[in-house]
């Protein structure tokens, strides 16, 4: 995978068995294993605002980044901290 | 932004001793903020952080086992019900990766939790299944990190939990996690 989002491995008793890229969902910070030569619709999509690759759950449902979300989450809890809520 | 690494070893001196594994998850290394007891900065802080590097394993006898383990959002709490026996408020200095930084983590850590409190449903941001002989580190990198965000219990998971189960081993797991607070 091109610009990969991560690397996984995993070591038997033999050494390594195993090794992935992952991408990391731009909408929702899930991390996804790319299997070796999968079709890349099973891996979920590419958003085309963000141009990041997404999971399956987040595709088709439109473009929210995650540090958007997290800003949003952030806003409301100073909000709601400064109400003494 | 500092780094820090937590493993769920009580070598560390703090924290519960390591447990063992059931078919429901047990959470080994929790990382969040908690509006009642933050690290030795103080209470109240909220900072945000990344989760870059998680190695999993286990140190049981050797047998083959199908272990599952996975990352998922997790609220810490005003109080932290079920986990203050295990939250680790004086030793946060001990995390650090670099002597330079100051060391002092703001958010909480939480080492093999006695209790499942505030698991958030449906927020399982990383997972993986292996046999139980085998070991399995995932690097992310850089800017593909699995965020928290600097919230208190009240709107949102502020945190995040590595948890191991699994059906058939009964022993224990361990993990290793490599964080930057912001």
């Amino acid at each position: 995978m091109r610009k990969a989002g991560g690397y996984a491995f995993s070591f038997g008793p033999e050494g390594v068995c195993d090794e992935t890229d992952t991408f990391t969902c731009c909408h929702c910070n899930r991390v996804i294993s790319v299997k070796p030569k999968c079709d890349p619709a099973d891996l979920g999509g590419q958003c085309r605002l963000c141009d990041k690759p997404v999971c399956p759950k987040c595709v088709g449902k439109g473009c929210t980044p995650f540090e958007k979300k997290l800003e949003i989450m952030e806003a409301r809890d100073r909000a709601l901290r400064s109400y003494g809520v | 932004m500092a780094n820090f690494g937590i493993t769920n070893s009580t070598a560390i001196g703090g924290g519960s001793v390591q447990q063992a594994l059931s078919a429901t998850y047990k959470s080994m290394v929790v990382v969040g903020n908690s509006t009642a007891t933050t690290a030795t900065n103080g209470a109240g802080l909220l900072r945000r952080g990344k989760l870059y590097d998680i190695l999993v394993g286990t140190n049981g006898t050797p047998a083959d086992n199908f272990l599952e383990f996975d990352v998922t959002r997790i609220t810490l709490g005003t109080t932290p019900a079920g986990i203050t026996t295990t939250l680790v408020t004086s030793l946060s200095s001990n995390f650090g990766l670099d002597p330079a930084d100051n060391g002092n983590m703001v958010n909480a850590i939480e080492i093999n939790s006695t209790a499942e409190v505030g698991i958030a449903a449906t927020t399982e941001v990383w997972y993986v299944g292996i046999n139980q002989r085998a070991s399995y580190r995932w690097v992310a990198a850089p800017g593909s990190e699995l965020v928290w965000p600097a919230v208190s219990s009240a709107t949102a998971a502020g945190g995040l939990s590595v948890r191991a189960r699994s059906a058939a081993y009964t022993g224990t797991a361990t993990v290793t996690t490599l964080i930057q607070e912001q």
